[in-house]
This record gives C-alpha cells, sequence and structure tokens, in this order.
C-alpha cells in the first residue's frame, strides 16, 4: 500500500509531501489505520495561512483508494501518529 | 486632549446600547471610551507613535494599540502564558519583542494613514503568540490573534523576524472585519493579497521608504542561509523570490494567463495572489511617492467599501477604479494608474 500525506497552504504556500510503501498487514499499519478519524475532514477552517494535509491511501491494483482532506487543526492524534510513521518510513 | 467627564461605567453602558434612539449617544460613547482608553491606564498623553502624521477626524491620537504577547512554550495549546503586556519592558525575548513592536508598527499605519482605530475600528486588542509547537515553519491568523512558530533552523528562521509577515497576518483580521472575503478560490487569492499589501506598507512605513525604494518583497530573512532565496513572495516579480533544490521554485504566476488551477491551498489562495500583488505593486510604483498614500487608500477604500465577500479578480479590480474615481475623481492620474496596473496583470481589458 502505497500512503501520501501533502501538505499544502500556510504563510509561505510552500507545499511538502511525504509518502511510504507499507504492508499493510504489518507492524500495526492496518491497526493504525482502522483508528483514523475520517471525520476530522469535516470543518475547522477558521482564520487564515493555516496548514491543509491531504492523505492519500492506495492499494495495488488501486482498487479502494481512498483520500482525506483535513485542516490542520483538526491533523492530530491518529493523523499525526501516520504522518510520523509515513515520515520515519525508509523508502 | 479633552478628558470625559462622564463616568466610565455610564460610557460602557451608552456605548453597547441597542436602543435607536440612543445611536448618536451609543456612538459618541463608544468614541469617547477610545479616547479615554489611556486615562483609565493611568497615563494621559499622545503615544510618539501616532505622532508627526496627519490623523483622520473622529479617532483621537490617544487610541493606541493594547498588545498582549503570549508564549505558547512549543505547546499547540492557545494562547499559552503572558508574557509581554502594554507598555511593559522588552523582555529579551527576541520572538515575543519583535511580536510586540510588528504589532505596534501595524496599528500604527492604521491609525495614522488610514484613521483606522485598530483591526475592528474599535481598537480591539491585538494579541500574538509566540514559540508555537516545535520547530513549526508557519504563521497563522486563528480567528482571534496571531500564532507564529520558530521556524525549523535548516529551511526556516523564525516567523517574526519578517515586520511584512507580522503585518500580513494582522491584516487576515483586519479582512476579517471588513470585506469578510471568503478563504477560498479568487476570494480566497485577494485576502492573501490585501494581507501582503499591508503587509509591505507597514514595513515601508516603518522605515519611510518610498514605493520606488522599496523591496516589494514578503518574509524577507526568513529564509535561512542555506536557501536559495530572498523572501516567501516578491509583490514586484511574483515567481522570482526564491529557487532552491530543497523547497523548489517559488511557483507564484505574474499573469491571468499562468493562473493556477488547483484543489490544493484552498484553490491556490497563496499563489494566484502574485497576480493581484504585481497589480498594486505597478500601480504604486506608477504613482511614486509613499505606496501607503495614494494606491494604499484606494486599497484600503475599497476593503472596507462595498464589496462582495466572494469578490472574484474582476470584481475587485472593478472595485479599486471606483474607489480611486471615488477618491480623487474620475478620469484621475490615479484612476489610470489603477486601471492600468489591472490591464498589464490580464485582469481589466
Ligand atoms: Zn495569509
Amino acid at each position: 500500500m502505497r500512503i501520501t500525506v501533502r501538505r499544502t497552504g500556510g504563510m509561505a504556500g510552500i507545499s511538502r509531501e511525504w509518502s511510504a510503501t507499507v504492508d499493510a498487514e504489518e507492524e500495526g499499519w492496518r491497526e493504525l489505520l482502522d483508528r483514523l478519524p475520517r471525520d476530522a475532514a469535516q470543518g475547522g477552517a477558521d482564520g487564515a495561512d493555516r496548514f491543509i494535509y491531504l492523505v492519500v491511501c492506495a492499494s495495488d491494483p488501486e482498487t479502494d483508494e481512498w483520500r482525506c482532506e483535513i485542516p490542520e487543526r483538526n491533523f492530530t492524534g491518529p493523523w499525526q501518529e501516520l504522518l510520523d510513521r509515513v515520515r520515519d518510513t525508509p523508502e | 486632549m479633552p478628558c470625559s467627564v462622564v463616568p466610565p461605567y455610564l460610557l460602557a453602558r451608552l456605548a453597547t446600547a441597542e436602543d435607536p434612539r440612543y445611536a448618536v449617544a451609543a456612538g459618541a460613547a463608544r468614541r469617547a471610551l477610545l479616547i479615554d482608553e489611556p486615562l483609565r491606564r493611568g497615563r494621559c498623553e499622545t503615544p510618539a507613535s501616532a505622532q508627526g502624521a496627519p490623523t483622520a477626524p473622529g479617532v483621537r491620537a490617544a487610541a493606541g494599540p493594547h498588545r498582549t504577547i503570549y508564549d505558547a512554550r512549543g505547546e499547540t495549546e492557545l494562547p499559552g502564558e503572558v508574557v509581554r503586556q502594554e507598555n511593559e519592558a522588552p523582555t529579551g525575548d527576541v520572538a515575543v519583542d519583535e511580536a510586540y513592536e510588528g504589532l505596534g508598527q501595524t496599528h500604527r499605519l492604521l491609525l495614522d494613514v488610514y484613521g483606522r482605530a485598530s483591526i475592528d475600528g474599535r481598537n480591539m486588542r491585538l494579541d500574538a503568540v509566540v514559540h508555537y509547537g516545535v520547530r513549526y515553519d508557519n504563521a497563522f491568523w486563528d480567528g482571534s490573534r496571531m500564532v507564529f512558530g520558530d521556524g525549523d533552523g535548516e529551511v526556516f528562521d523564525r516567523f517574526t523576524r519578517s515586520l511584512s509577515v507580522i503585518g500580513h497576518e494582522l491584516a487576515h483580521g483586519l479582512t476579517q472585519f471588513t470585506a469578510g472575503l471568503i478563504y477560498e478560490g479568487q476570494s480566497g487569492a485577494l485576502s492573501e493579497h490585501v494581507s501582503d499589501v499591508i503587509g509591505s506598507l507597514v514595513e515601508q512605513y516603518a522605515r519611510g521608504e518610498m514605493a520606488a525604494e522599496a523591496s516589494w518583497l514578503i518574509g524577507e530573512g526568513l529564509f535561512t542561509p542555506l536557501v536559495e532565496g530572498r523572501a516567501l513572495r516578491s509583490m514586484l516579480e511574483p515567481g522570482s523570490a526564491y529557487d532552491d533544490d530543497v523547497i523548489g521554485k517559488d511557483p507564484q504566476p505574474a499573469h491571468m494567463r499562468d493562473y493556477i488551477r488547483t484543489t490544493d491551498d484552498n484553490g491556490g489562495v497563496h499563489l494566484n495572489s502574485g497576480i493581484p500583488n504585481r497589480a498594486f505593486a505597478l500601480t504604486a510604483l506608477a504613482l511614486g511617492g509613499p505606496a501607503w498614500e495614494r494606491a494604499g487608500h484606494i486599497w484600503y477604500d475599497t476593503l472596507t467599501g462595498p464589496l462582495s465577500p466572494t469578490s472574484d479578480f474582476v470584481a475587485f479590480a472593478e472595485a479599486t477604479t471606483d474607489a480611486a474615481a471615488r477618491r480623487f475623481g474620475a478620469g484621475s492620474e490615479e484612476e489610470r494608474a489603477v486601471r492600468s496596473g489591472w490591464s498589464e496583470v490580464g485582469v481589466l481589458p
């Protein structure tokens, strides 16, 4: 499974992207993916210059690709855990 | 200055009176509260920041800023602990003191040049939070206060380093209290544009720079020396601010033919703002002298005038030419400069 986290927005307007290819059935990935609060995508867009995270998970073949756009203020808990794990996964 | 004899509690009651019979008294009471604020704080003087420049009638020079700086101490809970309040001495923490000074400079431009007491026009307190998060590469407006990260130290230095960035964030509050531009697509890019205009004007006004001398850069000094770049954005030459191996090239378009359609970044609000930014810089350069005077006034009038929250570039451009005609006359040099600025970036014919 390919997991991509793309961060856009922010005062500087400079995008960053992190991705990793993982075995969804190993090392707790499935457990983490199941814990992701997908309803975090709603609301929370007050103010200006905050980051926006786009998370895309695609399996191969791409039968169950899903994507979720999450405002920074809701990008906490399991979402932040996911990003940290993707960053720490060697390419 | 005239010191009011009406007790503050009565003024406060009048100022919030909703009965239409008291409308005039309520307005007067609100102004008096504004004027009397320094008195209640135990002093009655004209702050140095409000001296030497014309102040619009109705807003008294004593309507100085009410700043509070908070320290988030590396956490993301807002607002954090109060570390410096109005009239308190510098703390020695450079981010705290830069935020304090930057809020003062922004307040000064709004009051001295546009006769506006703070971002809401009623001398609202100005709050800023520094040391937000860990290695946090951003500054934002959260709907009621500004928040600044320290930067990661590799690409970004602390975000309070640049006066134009502080002015930019505070201007999001100004837009919230005035035009209320929706933060999405073209109206969102206009919100970004207005923040860059005010941010740049705050810096130019503080330095006493004429339009021709100004850098027209936003966020100068924010990148560490490791980055190949001058600033986050160039208002005059969008797309030229940086070109670096790690962060890439400045993606801002400078003309409508290069307008970026994307779902990222609320529809490219930090990208397409390059187009109106260049129109403003060209207008200010064509008019010469201090940009905050003629070009700045026209843009301020536009923001505070009849402007729809969902305005696109064309609607905003037309509103600026209308504002120029209102203030300086139809067919005036100013109106022609505005129209030609928008025409050069492909927004108006
Ligand atoms: Zn902004």
